[in-house]
């Protein structure tokens, strides 16, 4: 049933499922198709396989999904048969004796639900379990197909280990993809941008994005870096090319820094970082791609009193104090700039100590400047032509 | 030669590759001991142009010349799939036999795969890149530790700092204390931030020469009806001795600063006014305001605040 050219498509419909939003569906399309099937479905149900969280089906319409996730998971005579099976297999609803065809005509769920889908017969199967998550694959045929043989189910079999390996990729690829956008989040400066090996931008943080619309003085042309300034546009052009080229003897290229001439400001800063694959220099020279940080030398670094307040687990008003004694405040100051008196200030630091167990203000400075609370923040700036009229 | 426990390895190698750390290299050195080869290559070519895409070579076994053609038999495999050709040569030293063709045909099979997980590797690259960039980037010393406990992130400082510390140490994947006690508060205060928003510290020893304080925070809440690796918890190290001394050598290679710049320009960064540098490193007042001029024409920066922001920032 699974051969050649068909397979192949198959296991690449497959293996690119988890890189895809629609992957998980293509791959049923063609199973569906391949395996002469009137509909599939994956389900993604808990340890007890009674409570479906997710799913994908082919061929079903959605009111009769809904229906059948809703009330019949739990009625559908293959499943406690399969319950008794060894997981990981698929197994004929014909030949296995999950459920002998006279019971199934009987029950509940073919006079409700199935009958009217014309469904007859199956192969079904627990794909994968997974700590607290059970995956089941069903495959379903109408009157007119006839059941599923053993070489069908066979192939059925030889198929679950990549079934199982893609999913494992899904889950991979999940944690990777949130772990990302924490740590992006976290970075001391978000303005990022990554470049592809011809220089094309491939991604940005919504920070760098930002900056780029703001200054006039950089553009995007076709997917490209931009500068007006000729000199930053060839110094930037030259670090990128070292980067790129794959004959470079001198690779691992380092990057550089080419600084934006604005006016009446500080320059804007391009941090260029080549990223080395993993890929074996020693074999064959390795084309980088980039990376590319934006620094605004005007912005000035602030201290997110929320964010130190719920990693410290403070209050409000203790973290807006611990912020300003990690920056070298006194005590009378803060007391004198907040209006309240030297000994409620003292008395704060005072719990702010016990809390965080540190015993002087200079470890309470050190432990606030390792934690990832400082935070870019750009002045105000009143426009030119504004600055008579105020 | 490979039966099925050890071809559901090979083939688990082959496509979790692209997400591991020196994936190929570990997958072709599987390929190379499960066929006693000396030495296990693999090619991808552009099929137009024959320039070679990416190109991986298994850990040579102790013998670092090449095996020349005489003593040894090699497997070599094409496989050819829309505008690349991948290629996967096995050499094996002649006492270990000669191929047989069985094994031919088992490697023959593999190719298509490794070829389809390489093709992936394109999908994925962007994902991996937004990685690299990230470990450039100086994050403090943070892990990420998933559901288990596992660590899923460590950063560069991190990193070093775990190697200096004899107090903490990363076994199985997971962070281990000394001290019992601690790790029993660890452990808790862990559970505790699964369960519900939270965070907390352990002190080990914040006075002492060693001490550190690892402050956990939840990134994402378990899921137990999801994955048990489902979940992320942030922890900060905090504390010990991690100012790194070889800042100078970083600072002048990314801004192109000379020895003595750079020297001027970390020690800006970390806080002191021009004449307390001329006094550290007994230069006049004059010098050093002469090696700071250069430094913010080099680097374009207009005041020690400035500096200070950029020379922090800049890459470890």
């Amino acid at each position: 049933m699974f051969s050649g050219k068909g397979l192949d498509a198959l296991l690449d419909a497959l293996y690119y499922a988890p890189y895809d939003a629609s992957g998980w569906q293509e791959f049923l399309n063609r199973m569906v198709a391949l395996s002469g099937s009137r509909s599939a479905r994956i389900l993604v149900m808990n340890q007890n396989a009674d409570q479906v969280f997710n799913g994908v089906q082919v061929n079903t319409d959605a009111k009769a999904h809904r229906a059948f996730v809703e009330h019949f998971v739990n009625l559908c005579p293959w499943r406690p048969g399969l319950a008794k099976l060894p997981p990981g297999k698929f197994y004929s609803s014909f030949l296995d004796g999950i459920c002998d065809q006279k019971t199934f005509y009987r029950s509940e769920f073919f006079n409700d639900w199935a009958r009217e889908l014309d469904i007859h017969h199956g192969a079904s199967g627990t794909v994968w379990q997974h700590g607290g998550q059970t995956i089941q694959m069903f495959m379903q045929r109408t009157g007119g197909q006839g059941h599923f043989t053993r070489n069908e189910t066979d192939a059925f079999n030889a198929l679950a280990p990549h079934i199982r390996r893609a999913l494992r990729l899904e889950a991979i690829l999940h944690q990777r993809q949130q772990q990302q956008d924490y740590l992006e989040q976290q970075g001391r400066f978000r303005a990022m941008l990554l470049l592809n090996a011809r220089g094309e931008v491939v991604h940005g943080t919504e920070a760098a994005w930002q900056m780029i619309r703001a200054e006039p003085a950089i553009r995007l042309n076709g997917g490209k870096l931009r500068l007006q300034d000729k000199s930053g546009q060839d110094t930037l052009d030259r670090l990128l090319t070292a980067s790129f080229d794959r004959r470079n003897r001198y690779a691992p290229v380092t990057g550089g820094v080419v600084p934006v001439w604005r006016y009446d400001r500080t320059p804007l800063l391009i941090q260029i970082i080549p990223l080395h694959p993993d890929a074996d220099s020693g074999l064959m020279p390795v084309p980088a791609h980039v990376a590319i940080y934006l620094v605004d030398g005007e912005q000035d670094t602030h201290i997110d009193h929320d964010k130190l307040a719920t990693l410290l687990d403070l209050t409000r008003a203790e973290a807006r104090i611990a912020a300003q004694v990690a920056q070298g405040d006194k005590p009378a100051d803060i007391a004198f700039r907040s209006g309240v008196s030297i000994h409620t200030v003292r008395s704060q630091i005072k719990s702010i100590f016990i809390k965080t167990e540190v015993s002087s203000q200079a470890q309470l400075a050190k432990l606030v400047s390792a934690l990832p609370v400082q935070r870019q923040v750009t002045l105000d700036r009143t426009p030119f032509l504004l600055t008579s009229a105020v | 030669m490979i039966g099925e426990s050890e071809l559901t390895e090979v083939m688990d190698a082959i496509y979790f590759a692209p997400h591991r750390k020196n994936g190929w290299r570990d997958c072709l050195d599987l390929i190379n001991h499960r066929c006693s080869g000396e030495v296990t290559q693999l090619l991808m070519l552009d099929k137009g142009s024959q320039q070679p895409i990416a190109c991986y070579q298994s850990r040579s076994a102790g013998n670092p010349d090449p095996v020349d053609g005489n003593t040894a038999s090699s497997c070599r495999v094409r496989y050819e799939v829309g505008s690349v050709r991948v290629e996967l040569v096995v050499l094996r030293p002649a006492q270990n036999g000669v191929w047989h063709p069985d094994e031919r045909a088992c490697i023959e099979t593999l190719v298509p795969h490794i070829a389809r997980a390489m093709r992936q590797e394109e999908a994925s690259r962007m994902l991996t890149d937004r990685q690299a960039a990230i470990h450039r980037q100086k994050q403090g010393a943070l892990l990420l530790l998933d559901g288990q406990q596992h660590v899923a992130f460590m950063s560069n400082e991190a990193e070093s700092l775990l190697e200096r510390n004899s107090a903490i140490s990363l076994e199985a994947g997971r962070l281990r204390l000394v001290q019992r006690k601690k790790q029993q508060e660890l452990d808790n205060l862990m559970l505790r931030c699964f369960e519900n928003t939270a965070s907390g510290m352990v002190n080990l020893d914040a006075d002492g020469p060693d001490g550190v304080r690892l402050l956990v925070s939840t990134v994402q809440l378990r899921e137990e009806k999801l994955f048990p690796s489902h979940g992320l918890l942030a922890v900060f190290v905090v504390g010990g001795e991690s100012e790194e001394k070889n800042g100078e050598k970083v600072i002048g290679k990314w801004l192109g600063l000379t020895d003595s710049e750079s020297r001027v320009a970390s020690l800006i960064a970390q806080g002191l006014r021009p004449a307390d540098i001329a006094k550290d490193i007994h230069l006049s007042v004059h010098t050093v305001r002469h090696h700071i001029k250069s430094i913010y024409r080099k680097t374009g920066v207009h005041s020690q605040s400035q500096l200070t922001a950029l020379v922090l920032n800049l890459p470890t």
